[in-house]
């Protein structure tokens, strides 16, 4: 056969794409109502520039070759770093809190034979320049909203935080990361308010969530602990029962933007379209 | 409605000791897996599918969510690395990943280069890599015992759980790698929409098999 493209990578006929294109439109809709601006940064960037705030699982999934100079490149595996690098050198100045949304592909290399995209479609924002429980509701809330716009109303959001992991050693805290529950000796406490009542913070943001009456939708996990490097407090994933994937990621990394030279924090997370596929919800 | 559980079991013996400490949960089936040619059947209340596939699937149908749940041997879990949550050790199906070797060769020292037939390859690099050891591979579907016999393999990596067959085909353990046993499996994202259900039922399993 002639013509065809890698795996991990499609195109998209006017019939596909016009799906993606109304998704885009409808979470596009979503963030703008809140004031969150649009942003683009290159697909290609120098590994060395953003190697600093990626961390070995970015390092490792990331997509790198040379430039004719011999310089190394990587196509851009996540939004948030590069969004960081810019923010911390261009928009130092700009009012906070900054505002941005995106809506573009990330690239990351998967182990042979797992069926995941190497180019998929993530829209996501990042709220930067505030660090306070409101900060995390109302990002949390726009998740929530943005899969509400999409029709996929069977969500639920994990909330968990770096703090779950912090007293305990390094072999339960990688059981964790693997979701290896047997080497950890229980299960992890999973449920509202009741499983956080010693962490004032996360108890702070459910308070805001229930304004909306948002916290319906979210749960307290004391197992949601992520590798990547960047974060620094809460945490969330957002799934959905129809998809049974993990759908939305994001979480708070006040310590990022300084690893780029500016000290400033912020709170993040991207929505992954292309997992939507092609069936309508 | 009352949530449902769908389990992926591996076919053989795991199967047999799963449905035992399922009758002791006091669930039976419709069909009797050991006996019948059926490979799926739900218990007399309707609320828990067993699916019975190969060992080596067993991880799949959980990571693609077609199964909530799975029983699988710890050797395939390491050996596929799969996206699944490791609930419980189940304690049966009791076996070893081992290094095997003709009893003449079994008791000198590893050499570099040297040929390993396995079912097991990515287990099997993993032990070499540690050891610093360049070793050449060869992978193969199953009697893993005749490569060292007709020269195909210098030594094997294979599983054992009474150590008759590699006795019957004179080959020694040199070494082992896992010791394994099967371990309960749940999808990550099924684990969170029927939470309680399953944790409910991990402690009960729990209780009947201490």
């Amino acid at each position: 056969m002639t013509s065809i493209t890698p795996f991990g990578v499609t195109d998209f006929l006017p019939e596909d794409f016009k799906i993606f294109n109304e998704r885009i439109t409808l979470v596009q809709q979503v963030f703008e109502a809140s004031g969150y601006q649009p942003i683009k940064t290159p697909t290609l960037e120098y590994f060395n520039a953003l190697a600093v705030g990626m961390g070995d699982e970015f390092n490792e999934l990331a997509i790198k070759f040379f430039d004719a100079d011999g310089e190394a490149l990587v196509l851009r595996p996540d939004h948030t770093v590069p969004i960081a690098r810019l923010v911390a050198s261009r928009m130092r100045n700009n009012t906070k809190p900054t505002k941005l949304y995106y809506t573009d592909s990330v690239y990351r290399n998967h182990k042979a034979g797992i069926e995941k995209d190497i180019e998929s479609l993530q829209a996501g924002l990042e709220f930067i320049g505030e660090s306070t429980p409101e900060a995390d509701a109302q990002v949390i809330s726009l998740c929530v909203e943005a899969f509400l716009k999409l029709g996929i109303s069977d969500i639920a959001i994990d909330i968990g935080h770096t703090d779950f992991a912090k007293d305990l050693p390094q072999t339960q805290v990688e059981a964790l990361l693997k979701g290896d529950y047997v080497s950890l000796g229980y299960l992890p406490q999973r449920g509202k308010q009741e499983v956080v009542q010693d962490h004032a913070y996360l108890l702070s943001v459910f308070e805001g969530l229930k304004n909306n009456g948002f916290d319906r939708y979210v749960w307290f996990n004391r197992g949601l602990v992520k590798s990547l490097n960047y974060y620094t407090g809460l945490i969330f994933e957002g799934y959905s029962e129809q998809y049974l994937q993990v759908l939305a990621s994001g979480g708070r990394y006040d310590q990022l933007l300084a690893k780029f030279g500016y000290a400033c924090p912020a709170v993040g997370f991207a929505l992954d379209l292309s997992a939507l596929g092609l069936k309508k919800s | 409605m009352k949530q449902t559980l769908t389990i992926a079991v591996s076919k053989g013996y795991l199967l047999k000791e799963a449905l035992e400490a399922f009758n002791r949960l006091g669930i039976t089936f419709n069909d009797d897996l050991n006996t019948s040619r059926k490979l799926s059947t739900t218990d007399t209340q309707g609320l828990i599918t067993l699916l019975q596939v190969r060992p080596w699937d067993v991880p799949v149908y959980v990571e693609q969510g077609a199964a909530d749940l799975g029983i699988a041997g710890l050797d395939v879990l390491h050996e596929q690395q799969p996206t699944v949550l490791r609930l419980m050790d189940l304690k049966f199906g009791q076996c070893k990943l081992v290094l095997a070797a003709p009893s003449q060769t079994a008791k000198t020292p590893l050499w570099p280069h040297m040929v390993i037939a396995t079912k097991y390859p990515s287990s099997t690099q993993a032990y070499f890599l540690s050891k610093g050891l360049k070793v050449k591979l060869i992978k193969l579907y199953g009697s893993i015992e005749l490569a060292p016999l007709t020269g195909l393999a210098d030594m094997i990596v294979d599983l054992t759980a009474t150590g008759k067959t590699l006795q019957e085909n004179q080959l020694s353990i040199v070494d082992t790698l896992l010791e394994s046993s099967a371990y309960l499996i749940a999808n990550p994202v099924q684990f969170k929409v029927k939470h309680s259900l399953i944790s409910t039922w991990v402690k009960h399993l729990q209780s009947v098999l201490v």
